[in-house]
Parts: C-alpha cells; sequence; structure tokens
C-alpha cells in the first residue's frame, strides 16, 4: 500500500500550492512598479524591492518545503478522465513550474547581489540576508535580463496551467476540486 | 616637531595633494589620491557613499605659527560619485546639490585648533548650493613614513565630519535620506621634511 499513489494531495500539499501560487502572483505584480519608480519616491521604491525579495525568498523556501513532501509522499494517479497525452504534458509542465519556481527566486538573489547600486536584502524588513556575491555590473545586467525573462515564462506557464484546470473543472472532471479541497 | 609637520599635512588633508608642501608658502594643489567621501544612512538599516571626483585646494603654511594654516577646498560638485551612476545623476539633480546652478561647494578654514597628539579641529565655512554655515572637521594624522625619496615624508590623515544637508537647502526625501551627511576625507600629503632635521 506505501508504494501505492495517495488517494489525493494532502493538506500540506494543497496548502503549499495555493500560498506559492499567490506569492508568485503578488511578488510579480508588484516587481514593475518597483523597478518603474523614480528615484524621487526612493522610501516606495526601496520598501517595494524588500517586499518582493522576501516574498520571493518565501516561494523559494515553499518550494523546497514542497518538494520535499512531493518525494516522500508523491503525487495522486492523474484523473481517469484525462486523456494520458495530456496528463504526460501537464506532467511535463509541472516539472516545468517546480524548476522555474527554484531557478527564478535564485536568479532574483543573484540579481539582488550584483546589483550596483549596494541594498541589502531584508527579510520581511528586518532579518538581514547575506549576499554571497557582490556588486558586479556586468552579471547584473545579464541576471536581470533572464531573471526577468524567466519569471514571465513562469507566469505565463502557471497561466496555461490554470486555464487547463479551469477547463477540466468546467468539463466537470474533479481535477481542481481535489487540489482545493481533501479527498475524501 | 611632530605636530608641526602633523599641522602641515593638515592642510593637504583636505586636498589629497601630490604635491609636497613648504612652510611659508602657498601652494595650489591638484587633488591626485585624496578621497572627500560622504556617507548617508536609510531608516537606520543600512548607508550609502559616495565621493566627489574633482576638488582643488589652496593651503597657505605659516610654519612659526602653524595654526595660522589655512586651508581652502573648491569642491566640482558635478563631479559627485557612486557606486550606482543613477544615484549619482539623481545628486547631480535640482533637489540635491544642482550643479546645474552650483557647480562649487566650498570650505574655507578660519581656524585650525590642536585638539591632542595628532589631533586638529578645522573651522571654517562650507558653502554649499549658495548657502554658507560653519563646519568642524576633525582631523587626525594616521600614519607617517619616509617615503623613499630623501628628504621627503609621506603623511596620511584622515578627516571627519558630519552636517545636516538641510541647513543648505537640500531637504529632498528627509524619510529615506538622512539629514546627516557624515564625511570622511583621505588625504595623503608629501612634507618636505629637511628642516625638520632639529
Ligand atoms: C517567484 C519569485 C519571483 C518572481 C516571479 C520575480 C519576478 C520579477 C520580475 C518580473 C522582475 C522584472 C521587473 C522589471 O524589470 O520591471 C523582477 C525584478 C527583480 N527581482 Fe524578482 N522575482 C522573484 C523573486 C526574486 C527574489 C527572490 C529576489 C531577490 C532576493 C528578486 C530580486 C529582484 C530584483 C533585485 C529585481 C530588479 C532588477 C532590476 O533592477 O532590473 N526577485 N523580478
Ligand atoms: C504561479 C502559479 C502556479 C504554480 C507555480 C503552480 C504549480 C503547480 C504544480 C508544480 C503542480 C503539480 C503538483 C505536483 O505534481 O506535485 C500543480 C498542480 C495543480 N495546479 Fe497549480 N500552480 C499555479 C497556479 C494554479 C492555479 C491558478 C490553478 C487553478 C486555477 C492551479 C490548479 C492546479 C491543479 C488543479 C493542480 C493539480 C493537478 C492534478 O491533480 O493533477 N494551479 N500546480
Amino acid at each position: 500500500m506505501l508504494a501505492e499513489a495517495p488517494a489525493g494531495w494532502s493538506r500540506a500539499q494543497r496548502r503549499l500550492h495555493w500560498w506559492s501560487a499567490g506569492l508568485i502572483l503578488g511578488g510579480f505584480a508588484i516587481a514593475w512598479p518597483m523597478v518603474a519608480l523614480p528615484l524621487d519616491q526612493l522610501l516606495a521604491k526601496f520598501l517595494l524591492y524588500q517586499a518582493h525579495k522576501t516574498i520571493g525568498l518565501t516561494v523559494l523556501a515553499l518550494l523546497l518545503w514542497r518538494g520535499a513532501l512531493r518525494l516522500r509522499r508523491g503525487r495522486p494517479a492523474w484523473d481517469a478522465g484525462l486523456p494520458p497525452g495530456q496528463a504526460r504534458l501537464a506532467g511535463a509542465v509541472h516539472l516545468a513550474l517546480y524548476a522555474l519556481m527554484l531557478v527564478v527566486p535564485v536568479l532574483g538573489y543573484f540579481t539582488a547581489a550584483t546589483a550596483p547600486a549596494q541594498v541589502p536584502t531584508l527579510f520581511l524588513l528586518v532579518i538581514p540576508v547575506p549576499h554571497a556575491v557582490g556588486a558586479d555590473p556586468a552579471a547584473f545586467g545579464v541576471l536581470r535580463v533572464v531573471h526577468r525573462a524567466l519569471a514571465i515564462l513562469l507566469v505565463a506557464l502557471a497561466a496555461g496551467h490554470a486555464a487547463m484546470a479551469v477547463h477540466h473543472h468546467r468539463k466537470g472532471l474533479p481535477i481542481l476540486a481535489r487540489m482545493w479541497r481533501a479527498t475524501p | 616637531m611632530r605636530r608641526a609637520v602633523a599641522m602641515l599635512g593638515l592642510l593637504a588633508l583636505l586636498l589629497g595633494g601630490g604635491v609636497p608642501a613648504r612652510a611659508g608658502e602657498t601652494y595650489d594643489i591638484d587633488q591626485t589620491y585624496g578621497d572627500i567621501g560622504f556617507k548617508v544612512h536609510h531608516l537606520g538599516l543600512f548607508s550609502s557613499a559616495g565621493t566627489f571626483r574633482r576638488f582643488t585646494g589652496r593651503i597657505t603654511i605659516d610654519q612659526t605659527h602653524p595654526e595660522n594654516t589655512r586651508v581652502a577646498v573648491v569642491i566640482r560638485t558635478a563631479s559627485v560619485a557612486m557606486d550606482w551612476e543613477n544615484a549619482a545623476s539623481m545628486l547631480r539633480s535640482a533637489p540635491y546639490f544642482d550643479v546645474a546652478r552650483y557647480p562649487d561647494a566650498r570650505f574655507t578654514s578660519t581656524r585650525v585648533i590642536p585638539r591632542g597628539p595628532d589631533r586638529y579641529d578645522v573651522e571654517g565655512l562650507l558653502e554649499l548650493r549658495g548657502v554658507t554655515h560653519s563646519l568642524v572637521l576633525h582631523a587626525a594624522l594616521v600614519g607617517q613614513r619616509p617615503s623613499g625619496v630623501a628628504g621627503q615624508e609621506i603623511a596620511d590623515f584622515v578627516v571627519t565630519g558630519r552636517l545636516r544637508r538641510s541647513m543648505f537647502g537640500m531637504t529632498a526625501d528627509p524619510a529615506f535620506i538622512s539629514d546627516a551627511v557624515d564625511l570622511r576625507i583621505d588625504a595623503r600629503l608629501r612634507l618636505y621634511v629637511a628642516a625638520r632635521a632639529g
């Protein structure tokens, strides 16, 4: 029985899924005004950066937690109503989402660390997160572009993923429902 | 004598002069080594620092009355530099140094007061953004050694001070940028020490 797939998503898995989704969308949304704000609004800019970095690091922590749960507990079997081709596609998208949830925050961390404006990273505005590397304008120029591009890819993939979830839900498959509440 | 040498260096401190100074003369000194640095604080959480790349100084040394030493420094405000160029260009803009209207800032000493071994207070007037206020700088001789050239010595000075930028009309962004600005000037002076033989 232990080798069998669980009947449904555990409560922790469901909570972590929705918390991660919410934080990613929130962090993505504030990234744009944060970068666009002019320097005569430094306080607001600073607070948005700290919020963005705090959110992103939280996503990273939640990912590690989720990843550990997933490796230990696994996932429920694909819904029987899902054509095998779509299940394979969904599996690939889930893997890509996991990878991006790891890579985007890590790149964000190095973007912050190499930025020519040496602003510290303060988790929740109070806990200093050491920067492993120092200012490096050339690296920063590359990192910020890759961080942004992969963040856009992450959110675009998640949007497609969510659209499919809603699509299947409307077709009556209990896929969204079992991610939303406990499987009886 | 060490004190007199320190006093000579004092002048240099503000100038970071690479030109040897000799008593009883006036020197126009271009900055070669020195560094005029400043630092502001943000929310008590961290700070940022910058420097001025271009400044010139004139020193008048009176060897018999070192306390009559005069220091005058002119700083090119447009030469302000920070690690982040966007921040430096912000500092050049009207709410900060307003370099288009005030291309120079000036410090002119009025009095030099010995405060202990190798320590001096330099009282003077700072003109910034067209506003003049008194400012006291604290100078310390932190190192003195032969330069390798006969009759010359290298003296290193650290000069510190603190001003309130609002007094000079620089009131922008008080929520994020502290009113207090810490100054730190590192200077190196090449002194002729032939007269020191005694
Ligand atoms: C899920 C996590 C994250 C997402 C979705 C995300 C998204 C983004 C996006 C879209 C931008 C570009 C904004 C623009 O160019 O206008 C950005 C910029 C930035 N992010 Fe993130 N980010 C995440 C995590 C992090 C983390 C963990 C850090 C640092 C600890 C971070 C630091 C930065 C920095 C410093 C910039 C600004 C780069 C610049 O000034 O151009 N990000 N982020
Ligand atoms: C940034 C946003 C999101 C990310 C990064 C994300 C990521 C993921 C990942 C990695 C999985 C696979 C879980 C595993 O195999 O361990 C998953 C499953 C799932 N996600 Fe999302 N998701 C996001 C948003 C959404 C949204 C908005 C919805 C619904 C509208 C949604 C619905 C689902 C459902 C229903 C499953 C379960 C699929 C199944 O049981 O086979 N997700 N999500």
